[in-house]
């Protein structure tokens, strides 16, 4: 794989050279800092700019033209992460080497089609996608309280990050959303395409021929956007110790979900970014991990039980979905569980297991198109994208580094959701 | 081994017949850093009535699948896939089973791991019988879900001797009834060298991993070759029920219509385009772009509406399947509008591109290579590295000649009501 960044005023190329796939994926990232208001706003975009345009004003129309491109792929998305946004907008087409010459410039018309030629009317989104967008969101948000794990996850969160973007959740915004109007979005997507960072990542099996051609496109594209965006972009949340709370509720449910929250005070980069992986791995994630053996298969508490790590600010969070009679237990057997993380007999028996899912979870990333575009775009932001590099520095963990992180875990929240539905 | 290019592509498999019998196929490939390797077996959950050396022989309902259940038990004996991140797994259809292990690291060491758990297989009463339990778990799962019901009942107006009105899973009178012996039986019956065939997919050294393939297979001693017939039986073209209605646990009702069109109806060669070009025709047709689709959709015939074709011993099963708040209307619409069907070239033209853009991304995925080639192998032995000629041969042409010979009043409704 062959990576070069390509600079320009307002924008930059990235490309990615691999021979690995026969599609050719162009990918633009648009990213600001965090900001609650244009967060509601634009979780409408990605339907809105993948539903219609101007030259293709319904769904149908979009999907037939997109068929006589070969099937090309239109996606886009919107997530908050740390203390910044991103809207990604990605097209996938079919290598023109296998197509049609003449497929390169028709497929990134198309994209500039999508991206810069919204369906608007009179200074607004068109009312119907408008309409079909927001029953979408409305009624994700609605079947958030459905469903035991996410609303257990969901409300663990609200109260483990009080007052950080992180505890931001569309569920807890459902008024908020009922209230925005087409023109509002549509000033916000203007507001992204002029003051948000841009960047654009080109992806495939590209010959020095074809990216001079591609470069053209693609500056065609982009050129035409005025974009005044000039602040460093910076990846992070502060660290914070905030104290321990227990919060219980009630639902309708006949289970019963468990969040133990612990924030990890600090912590070097290396533990951050290495060290935390392999610690999850063994406590929650792999095959027979401790939280599994400890809580279900020798406890018989639950079905399911593990554990997963928050980037910012660096915590973990451990779940479980038990039975009420089982709650005292199962908090015991989870303390116990973390406490076993201090002891190399027990981390040594999945040492060995979780670095090798670490190594086949580097090579899926070579595998997958998507992957790839994030791991360079999170490139920007202090993380290393070069997976060999990153292999090597997993393979250099070792034993004691596990235990030493343990040390640095500061447990500050117990959430149960109590299923008292009889 | 002999080399199968895929022009266009720029793709080359290799095969070979090792003495055995046992097929053996190779992609190699360095554009990925991990494999994917299977033994598949042409027997699968359709088998029921057959003869060995001429003796006659009727097996259980779901033996297929409880056999892969046994002779992948001896997984959990295997530590080294853990501590090599492997992951291995194995899947029960109709025509055939599948072992399989997905990895990154000592492709050699996952070649002997696969080959233990086929090759070394043991079996004891106790064993059985607890699997028994597993089982009839997974089979009331299935019957629990009540769009395996509504499946199965549909499948039922459609065809009359088909193994397919039969879950892969079997009965529950079957699998509880299952016995070592019937395993055994099916085993040594069905898992002989002509009837396996081997895929290696993704980053390995070929000429290594072929040299332990056949070392190993050498080493085992193989039972005669006895010569199996699997009886067939006759399917009638025409449809069973043509008019159903039941009460399901479903919110929202749902209207399911099957078409029933013999193979030997399509005249076009090799049979593996005849699905394709049924495939261009139905989704011109009802898929999503169609007018039709987008016709219902606008007046509110239908909350969701899908295309789905399927095949039987000798029959192509074209289902259109619509959840509809408006089940009689649009029963009544869809019987007028089958008289006024056509397609035109254009949207010919764009099915087919889609068809040829879906191949040749399959090859993308080393688990997607290793499905080509288990679906050519077991449907129609042989596996077509001409596939790409043949999609663009695909044209408009005989396409109206099929579609005027498809009998659209051959069909069979199943309306589902709430209960």
């Amino acid at each position: 794989m062959e990576y070069k960044k390509v600079e320009r005023n307002t924008y930059n190329i990235n490309i990615i050279k691999t021979d690995r796939f026969k599609s050719i994926d162009l990918t633009v990232f648009f990213t600001n800092e965090f900001e609650k208001d244009s967060v509601i706003k634009a979780t409408f975009l990605p339907t809105l700019l993948t539903s219609s345009t101007k030259k293709y004003k319904n769904i149908n129309d979009l999907n037939i033209y997109t068929e006589e491109l070969y099937g090309v792929d239109i996606s886009s998305s919107f997530i908050d992460f740390g203390n910044l946004m991103k809207l990604r907008f990605s097209m996938g087409f079919l290598d023109p080497k296998y197509t049609e010459k003449s497929m390169l410039k028709k497929s990134l018309d198309f994209f500039k089609e999508c991206l810069l030629n919204p369906n608007v009317d009179g200074g607004e989104f068109n009312k119907e996608i408008f309409d079909m967008a927001k029953n979408s969101i409305l009624n994700k948000i609605k079947s958030i309280k459905d469903n035991l794990n996410s609303y257990a996850d969901m409300r663990l969160r609200n109260e483990m990050f009080a007052g950080l973007p992180t505890s931001f959740n569309l569920y807890n915004e459902y008024e908020n959303f009922e209230k925005v109007s087409p023109r509002e979005i549509y000033d916000l997507y203007l507001g992204i395409l002029s003051s948000w960072k841009i960047d654009v990542f080109l992806t495939g099996d590209i010959s020095t021929e074809e990216e001079k051609e591609y470069l053209e496109e693609i500056d065609k594209i982009f050129s035409s956007i005025k974009n005044n965006f000039n602040k460093k972009l910076i990846l992070f949340i502060e660290e914070d110790n905030p104290e321990f709370k227990e919060v219980v509720e009630s639902s309708d449910f006949s289970q019963s979900g468990i969040g133990v929250g612990y924030r990890f005070i600090g912590l070097t980069d290396y533990e951050k970014k290495y060290v935390s992986q392999l610690y999850n791995l063994i406590l929650g994630t792999v095959d027979n991990s401790i939280l599994f053996t400890e809580v279900r298969e020798k406890e018989s508490l639950c079905y399911s039980v593990g554990s997963y790590l928050v980037k910012y600010p660096m915590s973990l969070i451990i779940y479980s979905k038990i039975n009420k009679i089982n709650y005292d237990k199962a908090i015991i057997k989870i303390n116990e569980s973390v406490n076993k993380m201090n002891s190399r007999k027990y981390i040594s028996k999945l040492f060995k297991v979780a670095k090798e899912n670490i190594y086949v979870g580097l090579n899926y990333t070579y595998d997958t198109l998507s992957h790839i575009v994030e791991n360079y775009y999170l490139g920007m932001f202090d993380f290393e994208p070069d997976i060999e590099k990153r292999r090597k520095i997993y393979k250099s963990v070792k034993i004691k580094d596990i235990i030493k992180l343990n040390k640095h875990l500061n447990k500050s929240i117990i959430y149960y959701l109590r299923g008292d539905k009889e | 081994m002999e080399k199968l290019l895929f022009k266009n592509l720029d793709e080359i498999i290799y095969k070979d017949t090792l003495k055995s019998g046992i097929e053996v196929y190779l992609y190699p490939t360095t554009k990925t850093k991990n494999f994917y390797m299977s033994i598949t077996v042409k027997y699968g959950a359709k088998v029921r009535d057959y003869s060995v050396d001429g003796k006659n022989k009727v097996i259980k309902y779901g033996l297929a699948h409880f056999l892969e259940h046994k002779v992948m038990e001896s997984r959990k004996k295997q530590k080294q896939i853990g501590n090599l991140g492997l992951s291995a797994n194995a899947n029960t259809s109709y025509c055939r089973t599948n072992f399989n292990i997905y990895g990154s690291r000592r492709p050699d060491l996952a070649l002997k791991i696969l080959f233990d758990i086929f090759f070394k297989f043991k079996i004891d009463d106790k064993s059985v019988e607890r699997e028994k339990g597993i089982i009839l778990e997974e089979y009331n799962n299935e019957m629990n879900d009540p769009y395996s019901r509504i499946e199965l009942q549909d499948i039922n107006n459609i065809l009359k001797n088909s193994y397919l009105k039969t879950s892969v899973l079997g009965t529950k009178e079957d699998i509880s009834n299952m016995t070592k012996e019937d395993l055994m039986t099916a085993y040594d019956d069905f898992y002989t060298p002509k009837n396996i065939f081997i895929s290696v997919t993704g980053n390995f050294d070929e000429k290594v991993i072929y040299k332990k393939i056949i070392k190993y297979i050498n080493k085992i001693k193989f039972k005669k070759e006895k010569l199996l017939d699997i009886k067939k039986y006759v399917e009638p073209d025409n449809i069973i029920v043509p008019y159903m209605e039941i009460k399901e646990s479903v919110s929202v009702p749902k209207v399911i219509m099957d078409f029933k069109i013999n193979k030997n109806s399509i005249k076009v060669e090799p049979k593996i385009i005849k699905m394709l070009y049924l495939r261009i025709i139905f989704y011109s047709l009802f898929g999503g772009t169609s007018s039709l689709y987008n016709q219902y959709k606008k007046e509110g015939l239908f909350t969701k509406f899908s295309t789905y074709i399927s095949e039987s011993e000798d029959h192509y099963l074209c289902q259109l399947n619509a959840a509809t708040n408006k089940p009689d209307e649009f029963i009544k619409k869809i019987k007028k509008d089958l008289k006024k069907l056509i397609i035109d070239n254009n949207t010919f033209e764009r099915k087919k591109k889609l068809i040829v853009s879906n191949y040749i991304s399959r090859f993308e995925s080393i688990e997607n290579v290793e499905s080509i080639i288990v679906g050519d192998i077991v449907y129609y032995d042989k596996l077509y590295n001409n596939m790409y000629d043949l999609l663009c041969d695909i044209n408009y042409e005989e396409l109206t000649k099929i579609f005027n010979s498809i009998d659209f009043d051959n069909y069979s409704i199943l309306k589902v009501l709430p209960k």
